[in-house]
């Protein structure tokens, strides 16, 4: 029973982590509807930045944070605006779009490793000393974690919900063409929702860092599953969808992991993914940026 | 450097045929299959554990099953395996899936796979691997260098076999159909064509041709893991596929060429990169991504383009139809106009 109560600990570590980057993915596929294979690199470069800011250049904690994220967020917005932009009115085909977000994944990566070679590297938040929560035992660090998800769930929350940024994201998704004929400027949207999902994608790579001891270049690799198994079944541009589903997949991959073998925690959030691809596709929640529940062709 | 020109010509042989048999998938039928590498390791274990015997009582490696069969079997049953393993993912994929999903739940099913394996050492030697895989043929010589010509020959052979079959899947009418489902897939559907059938059958074609290359593969270097297996391994294929020209035979044989070979093994002879084979391996990857995008974006057909398919005997017939009267200019210049196009047969 300590194990398993333990072991929801950690998955609400790792839903805290992954509800970040899912939400990020989320509403960038919905709303741009590319399949951005590309964004993990873009979370470890945020790390790998951080890294440098801190131990290299000596930057207050928090500052190189915050300096490293809002850097991942204008990457973002090049590699849309000089990259996917002229691809995408050339009327390319999405085939075409997957295989450049995944060429410019690889190139992202191997310049890294060419950058800051290939060894293991370790940023941290917060001290070791661990917390009794009702027999969760969780460190200060995941506290923290823990909050900074909270916090970015609920900015995003009233941004979508209450700017005229997030409505009109939200109609850039729906129909871009009515969109700009009732006057809002979807390349400037476009532009923002890639900056939006940027920085969305650099502080889940930042938590990702400082929950796992060490990362490389290919920390970000292997989690690109569990995102889009956190995707897709929240339903694809749906946020508050990837927030329920990052909860679920985070606490059953832990339990799965804890139960039965170290290695199930991938396998069981990616039979999860595939059941719900055969049977529900339009995932658990009615996408909130698409009428139609699923922002993809 | 004639044992290394030996080494490259198997390489360039199994990789070729591996971007074969992407091409069939993901050039010829469009299909975005993130999870293709799955066979290339199906045919890699299966050629493994038929070749490689009972497993000894006291061994550092496990696996289970494992005889050891002469030499066709193992490569064909790998090429089964391979083959079945084509037909249970699509399956299970193609029924319903398309575009992003697709690539989705192949690169799911290819996780769990390899995610299962590394997680089970005892069932195929986990993360650590196999070693020690017969090679074929092995009993014919004992010399080194007379068994990589053998090695060569054999390779060859077998892409030579592969090749001839991808010319001529792609230039049948199965592979017209298949360009038709790629084009328009609903203008093919109210022809009468199931569009879930000709995937299927390029699936299952597919991965029984990635399962030969992976066979060959472990079966030369004698040894075959996880690290070879992930789902990146895909890119190079897919980089070699659109710069030689997807859907042309020649232009994937061409593109293979210039990424494996002229790339992948020329530059470590450049200074500076041969003292850090691990900055020339990130280099070749980096060529491999820029390059593709530079592709798509000034030459997205090819060095080779596909070419489109014509009508030979159109300039004879044509003018006939409209032979005789010369105060019909209109008709006669669209006579000559479709006589010199030629008339487009039903694949674009």
């Amino acid at each position: 029973m300590s194990l398993f109560i333990e072991s929801t600990g950690f998955g609400i570590v790792v839903a805290s982590i992954l509800s970040i980057a899912a939400v990020g993915f989320t509403l960038q596929w919905g709303v741009t509807n590319i399949l951005n294979l590309a964004y993990v690199d873009f979370m470890i470069l945020t790390a790998y930045l951080d890294y440098s800011l801190t131990q290299v250049a000596g930057l207050d904690f928090w500052l190189s944070a915050i300096l490293s994220v809002l850097a991942v967020g204008g990457l973002s917005v090049a590699f849309n605006h000089f990259l996917i932009q002229p691809f995408v009115r050339r009327g390319i085909k999405f085939f075409y779009l997957l295989i450049i977000a995944f060429a410019t994944g690889t190139v992202l990566q191997y310049v890294i490793q060419s950058i800051w070679g290939s060894t293991f590297f370790n940023i941290s938040v917060g001290g070791n000393q661990s917390y009794d929560l009702g027999g969760m035992l969780l460190t200060e660090s995941q506290l923290i974690i823990i909050g900074m998800a909270l916090v970015v769930m609920f900015s995003l929350h009233m941004l979508l919900t209450r700017t005229d940024f997030g409505r009109s994201m939200r109609a850039v998704a729906i129909n871009p063409v009515l969109a700009q004929c009732s006057g809002i400027r979807t390349a400037v949207v476009l532009n923002a929702t890639w900056f939006l999902t940027g920085v969305l994608c650099g502080i889940s790579g930042l938590v990702l860092a400082f929950n796992t001891a060490t990362f490389d270049v290919n920390t970000g690799t292997v989690y690109i599953a569990q995102i889009l198994a956190a995707v897709v079944l929240g339903g694809i541009g749906s946020p508050y969808g990837a927030m329920l589903a990052a909860l679920i997949i985070g606490l059953i991959s832990e339990w799965a992991s804890a139960f039965i073998n170290p290695f199930f925690n991938v396998v069981v959030a990616l039979i999860v993914l595939v059941g719900v691809l055969l049977f529900r596709p339009e995932g658990l929640l009615r996408s909130l940026t698409t009428s139609s529940g699923g922002g993809t062709s | 450097m004639t044992a290394f020109l030996v080494t490259m010509g198997i390489y360039f042989f199994i990789d070729l045929i591996l971007v074969l048999s992407a091409n069939l998938q993901l050039g010829l039928m469009g299909m975005a299959n993130l999870g293709f590498v799955l066979f290339l390791g199906i045919g890699a274990y299966a050629a493994t554990v038929f070749s490689i015997g009972p497993e000894p009582a006291n061994s550092l490696q496990q696996y289970f099953f494992g005889v050891a069969l002469p030499f066709p079997l193992p490569i064909i049953l790998a090429i089964v395996c391979g083959m079945i393993g084509g037909l249970i993912v699509g399956l299970v994929s193609l029924y319903r899936m398309r575009g992003h999903y697709l690539a989705i739940i192949t690169l799911a099913i290819l996780t769990i796979c390899s995610t299962l394996v590394e997680g089970y050492p005892k069932f195929l030697g986990g993360s650590n691997g196999l070693t020690g895989i017969k090679q074929p043929l092995a009993s014919l010589t004992s010399s080194y260098n007379g068994y990589q010509l053998i090695f060569l020959g054999l390779s060859a052979v077998l892409c030579l076999a592969a090749f001839l079959f991808c010319q001529r899947f792609i230039h049948s009418p199965l592979g017209r159909m298949a360009k038709a489902v790629r084009e328009n897939e609903s203008a093919v559907t109210t022809l009468g064509i199931n569009p879930f059938r000709v995937r299927l059958l390029a699936t299952v074609c597919g991965g029984g041709m990635a399962a030969l290359s992976g066979a060959l593969l472990a079966e030369y270097v004698t040894a075959w893991g996880i690290a070879p297996w992930s789902f990146t391994e895909i890119f190079p294929a897919t980089a070699a596929m659109i710069i030689g020209g997807r859907g042309n035979n020649w232009g994937v044989a061409l593109g293979t060429f210039m990424t494996y070979v002229v790339v992948g093994e020329g530059l470590p002879f450049l200074p500076g990169i041969s003292a850090d084979p691990e900055l020339g391996y990130a280099i070749q990857w980096i060529i491999y991504g820029v390059a593709l995008v530079a592709f798509l974006w000034f030459r997205p057909s090819g060095l080779l383009p596909e070419r489109k398919g014509r009508w030979k005997h159109a300039p004879e017939f044509v003018p006939a139809m409209v032979s005789a009267p010369s105060d019909l200019p209109a008709a006669a210049t669209i006579a000559e106009q479709v006589a010199q196009e030629g008339v487009h047969a039903s694949d674009q």
